[in-house]
C-alpha cells in the first residue's frame, strides 16, 4: 500500500476542513480527487505532502509517517506557483537534482525542449501557461511512488491539456500512484482508475471509474453534476 | 543534506550580499581617497567634513540593517510564503532547514560586521596618516603611540584612552569585535525568532512577526541593561576612587555576557518553534 489515512481530521480556525477521513491507496493508480470548493481537496493533498499538521488521525506512505522519508517518496505540485522567479530553469533543475535522488535531470530536458522551452531563462519571463507546464516536468521528472497534483491543468488551454495529460501518463512508474485534484472531470476522466468525491470535508464516494459509470450508467462528469448540484 | 541546503542558501543569497558588501568597500574607498585629498584643510570645510562624517556614518548604518532586512526578509520568503511549499516538501528535517539559514546568515552578517569595523579602521588610519603628514612630528608621534597594545607613561593618547576607559585601544577594539560577533547572532535570531513567533498568529502573520520583533528587541535592551548596571552597583559597594574606568572596564564584559545569554535564549526559542509542526496557508 502506497498511502493510508487514518481517522484523518483538520480544523482552520474552528473551521471542519477534513472530518475523518480513511482513505486507502495502492501502487499502480490514477486516482481523480473531486469535489466543489471549499470540499478539502487541497487540504488533503497539503496534509500528505507535510504542509500541514493534522489535528487528529495519522497519515503514512509507504509506512513512513510524514517526515524527510516520506517526502523522498511524494512528488507534490501544488495549484499555484511556487518557485522563485528570479531564477533560471536550469538552476532548478540542478536544485531539484541535488535533493531528490529520483530525480532525471535528462527527463526534465527532454521534455523542456519538446516544448520549445529555454532552460537558460529566466521563469519569470514566460506566460502563465509555460510556468504551469514546466512546474508540471519538474514533478513528472521524478520517480516518485505517489504523485500528488493540485489542479494541473487548470490554467492552461485545451491543446496544452492533452500534453500535460500526456505527460502524466507517460511519465509515472507503473508501480506509482497518482492523486490528481481537478474541477475539469471531463478532461481527466478518460485516464483514471478510480475517483474520490470530496464533500464537507468528508468522502462521499471512493471507487472504480469503470464500476461507477457501469452502476450509474453516466459519465463521472455528469455524475459529480448530479451529486453536487447546487 | 545540510551541506546541500547550505550550499543552495549560500548561491540564493550570493548576488544581493554581495553587491551590499561591495557598495560597503566602494564607500571605503571612496572615503579614503576624500580623506587623502586636501579639501579639509582649512577652517571652512568643517561643516562639509561634518556632514561628510554624517552621511558616512548613517550609510554604515544602512549596510548593516539593510544586511539583516533581506536575511530577515529571505527566510521568511524562502520558508512561509510560496516558496515554502518547495523548502517544507524537501526531504530534509525542518531543523536542517533551519540551520542552514542561520549559518549562511550568520556568516554573511560577519562579513558584513567586519567590513564595517575594517572600513571604520581604514578611515582612521588614513586620517592620522594624513594628519601626520600635514602636522609637525611631535603631534603625530603622540596619536601613533596612541595605537599601541600597552599603556604609556607619557601623557599621551594611549594612556589617557586607559585611564578613562580602562583599556588600551587595541584592547578595547578587541572586545569591542567581540561584543560585534555575538551581537550579530542575536540580532540575526532576533528576526528570526520574530518571524517565527508570528506564524504562531492565525492572520496578519508579518505584522505580527514587526510587532514581536519590537518586543524581543526592547527585551533584549532591558535584559542587556540589567545587567549593565550590575557593574556599577558591585563598584558603588567597592567605594573604588576611579569609578567611570572601573565601570567601563567591566561593563563590556558584562555586554558581552548579556548577548551569549540572549544568543542562548533565542536559539532555543528559535530550535523548539522550527520544532512545531508546520502549517503553511
Amino acid at each position: 500500500m502506497i498511502l493510508e489515512c487514518k481517522d484523518l481530521t483538520k480544523t482552520y480556525r474552528g473551521y471542519l476542513a477534513l472530518s475523518n477521513i480513511n482513505l486507502q491507496i495502492d501502487g499502480g493508480h490514477i486516482i481523480g480527487l473531486l469535489g466543489p470548493n471549499g470540499s478539502g481537496k487541497t487540504t488533503l493533498l497539503k496534509l500528505i505532502a507535510g504542509l500541514l499538521s493534522p489535528a487528529s488521525g495519522s497519515i503514512s506512505i509507504q509506512g513512513n509517517p510524514v517526515g524527510p522519508a516520506s517526502k523522498n517518496l511524494i512528488s507534490y505540485l501544488p495549484d499555484h506557483f511556487y518557485l522563485d522567479h528570479h531564477r533560471k530553469v536550469a538552476e532548478i533543475i540542478r536544485f531539484f537534482d541535488d535533493f531528490y535522488e529520483d530525480f532525471e535531470s535528462e527527463r526534465a530536458y527532454d521534455m523542456l525542449a519538446k516544448l520549445n522551452i529555454n532552460p537558460n531563462q529566466k521563469l519569470k519571463s514566460f506566460s502563465k501557461g509555460t510556468k504551469e507546464k514546466v512546474h508540471l516536468i519538474l514533478a513528472m521528472s521524478r520517480r516518485a511512488k505517489l504523485y500528488l497534483l493540485d489542479e494541473p491543468i487548470a490554467g492552461v488551454d485545451p491543446a496544452a491539456r492533452d500534453y500535460i495529460l500526456q505527460t502524466i501518463l507517460s511519465n509515472y512508474e507503473e508501480t506509482a500512484s497518482i492523486l490528481i485534484s481537478t474541477h475539469l472531470i471531463s478532461d481527466i476522466e478518460n485516464i483514471l482508475d478510480e475517483v474520490i468525491f470530496l464533500q464537507n470535508g468528508k468522502i462521499h464516494t471512493h471507487a472504480l471509474v469503470d464500476e461507477l459509470r457501469q452502476e450509474s450508467h453516466k459519465s463521472i462528469d455528469d455524475l459529480f453534476r448530479e451529486v453536487f448540484r447546487c | 543534506m545540510l551541506r546541500k541546503l547550505l550550499k543552495h542558501e549560500w548561491y540564493a543569497t550570493c548576488k544581493v550580499m554581495v553587491a551590499i558588501n561591495l557598495a560597503l568597500i566602494l564607500l571605503t574607498f571612496i572615503g579614503c581617497c576624500i580623506l587623502n585629498t586636501d579639501i579639509f584643510n582649512h577652517k571652512d570645510a568643517v561643516p562639509m567634513a561634518i556632514l561628510m562624517v554624517i552621511l558616512y556614518t548613517l550609510s554604515l548604518t544602512v549596510f548593516g540593517i539593510s544586511t539583516l532586512i533581506y536575511l530577515y526578509f529571505r527566510f521568511y520568503r524562502n520558508l512561509f510564503t510560496g516558496e515554502g511549499y518547495l523548502m517544507h516538501t524537501l526531504p530534509v528535517t525542518p531543523m536542517q532547514l533551519f540551520h542552514s539559514k542561520l549559518i549562511i546568515g550568520y556568516l554573511w552578517t560577519l562579513l558584513n560586521t567586519f567590513l564595517i569595523i575594517i572600513s571604520v579602521l581604514a578611515l582612521t588610519f588614513i586620517a592620522g596618516y594624513h594628519f601626520a603628514e600635514t602636522h609637525n612630528a611631535e603631534d603625530s608621534v603622540q596619536l601613533l603611540q596612541g595605537f599601541q597594545t600597552e599603556p604609556l607613561d607619557s601623557n599621551n593618547f594611549a594612556n589617557a584612552f586607559f585611564e578613562f576607559f580602562g583599556y588600551t585601544p587595541l584592547q578595547f577594539l578587541f572586545h569591542l569585535t567581540q561584543l560585534q560577533i555575538i551581537g550579530s547572532f542575536v540580532s540575526l535570531l532576533t528576526g528570526y525568532v520574530s518571524i517565527l513567533l508570528g506564524q504562531l498568529v492565525e492572520k496578519y502573520k508579518l505584522m505580527a512577526s514587526i510587532g514581536f520583533y519590537i518586543i524581543l528587541y526592547i527585551v533584549n535592551q532591558i535584559v542587556c541593561s540589567i545587567l549593565m548596571i550590575l557593574p556599577a552597583l558591585r563598584i558603588l559597594v567597592q567605594d573604588t576612587d576611579n569609578f567611570l574606568r572601573s565601570y567601563y572596564k567591566d561593563m563590556m564584559g558584562y555586554a558581552i555576557f548579556s548577548q551569549f545569554f540572549m544568543g542562548f535564549v533565542f536559539y532555543f526559542a528559535a530550535v523548539f518553534l522550527m520544532r512545531r509542526p508546520v502549517n503553511l496557508d
